[in-house]
């Protein structure tokens, strides 16, 4: 009797825990926000351990992130070719002087 | 401390690196503009309350945040940014199979998360993708993740619910990896 009653609450913890990688895919977007509650955090993670895929798809959104940072840097010089225009430019000076 | 400043350069020195910063966060070039009009005649009308604690440089740098926060805030009066049915889809919202496994599974990106700053060719790619999303979706990742304000403030400052902020994020970021996808940096290994 304990053995099937174990045995229940085994499949049901397993249930619980198994996520597809298709409710897995916005908990890893969440992940990145904001801390995750336990239970949730536990789900991820254990699917985590699992799927490359899902670990992959992980990797991708950090460096996404990762390159939206390099983008706001203030010396950023990807856009150096970019600058105010001249006329605004003087514009601009002479409003500060009057 | 105000001799610490040299407001009459500040165009010269400061103006184009202050426009491309307000330029990657709100994508149009005269409000972008009008920022860093607004930006230093604020800092010329404060310049006596500069304590010297921190750079002329990094001084200015703090106001123009605070104005494009600003900004952030005026775009959330005239416009709603909770999620609506109009909004973009997911881009991988069929990329599933019936047992929720993914049809196409995601290759590894020859790019490292912990290397992405040094790939300043793919943060450009990056910026022509952003210019793709709706002022909506835009908006909320580049204060994510542009900017790197917390969700609560991001909530605080648009007035949407976590969930949505979340589901807007969700979406954001799998229409940039798509946009990005393509990109030659991201496949040779």
């Amino acid at each position: 009797m304990s053995g099937s009653w174990l045995e229940k609450t085994n499949t049901r913890l397993i249930r619980w825990m198994h996520l597809s990688c298709q409710q897995t895919s916005p908990l890893i977007s969440e992940s990145l926000d904001h801390p995750l509650t336990f239970p949730k955090k536990l789900r991820l993670k254990f699917h985590l351990m699992m799927c490359g895929v899902c670990q992959c798809y992980l990797d991708q959104l950090k460096t996404l992130g990762g390159l939206a940072r390099t983008l706001g840097k203030v010396d950023n010089e990807l856009m150096d070719n970019i600058t105010l225009r001249p006329e605004f430019k003087d514009r601009l000076k002479k409003t500060m002087k009057s | 401390m105000s001799e610490l400043l040299n407001s009459e350069e500040w165009v010269d020195r400061y103006g184009d690196l202050m426009y491309r910063f307000a330029l990657v966060r709100v994508k149009d070039q005269d409000v972008a503009e009008e920022l860093v009009q607004i930006t230093l005649m604020a800092a010329l009308q404060s310049r006596d309350s500069f304590q010297g604690r921190s750079s002329e440089k990094s001084w200015l740098f703090g106001i123009l945040k605070h104005k494009i926060l600003d900004h952030f805030r005026q775009v959330r009066q005239k416009r709603n940014f909770e999620l609506e049915p109009e909004d973009e889809a997911d881009p991988y919202e069929n990329g599933y199979d019936e047992t929720g496994h993914w049809i196409h599974p995601p290759r590894r990106w020859a790019l490292e998360p912990e290397r992405a700053a040094e790939n300043s060719e793919l943060a450009a790619a990056l910026a022509r993708c952003l210019d793709g999303l709706s002022e909506k979706f835009r908006t909320v990742f580049v204060m994510k993740e542009v900017e790197g304000l917390d969700s609560a403030e991001i909530c605080k400052a648009l007035d949407i619910q976590p969930t949505n902020l979340w589901v807007i994020l969700h979406r954001a970021r799998n229409q940039l990896k798509k946009c990005l996808e393509g990109h030659n940096d991201l496949s040779k290994r």
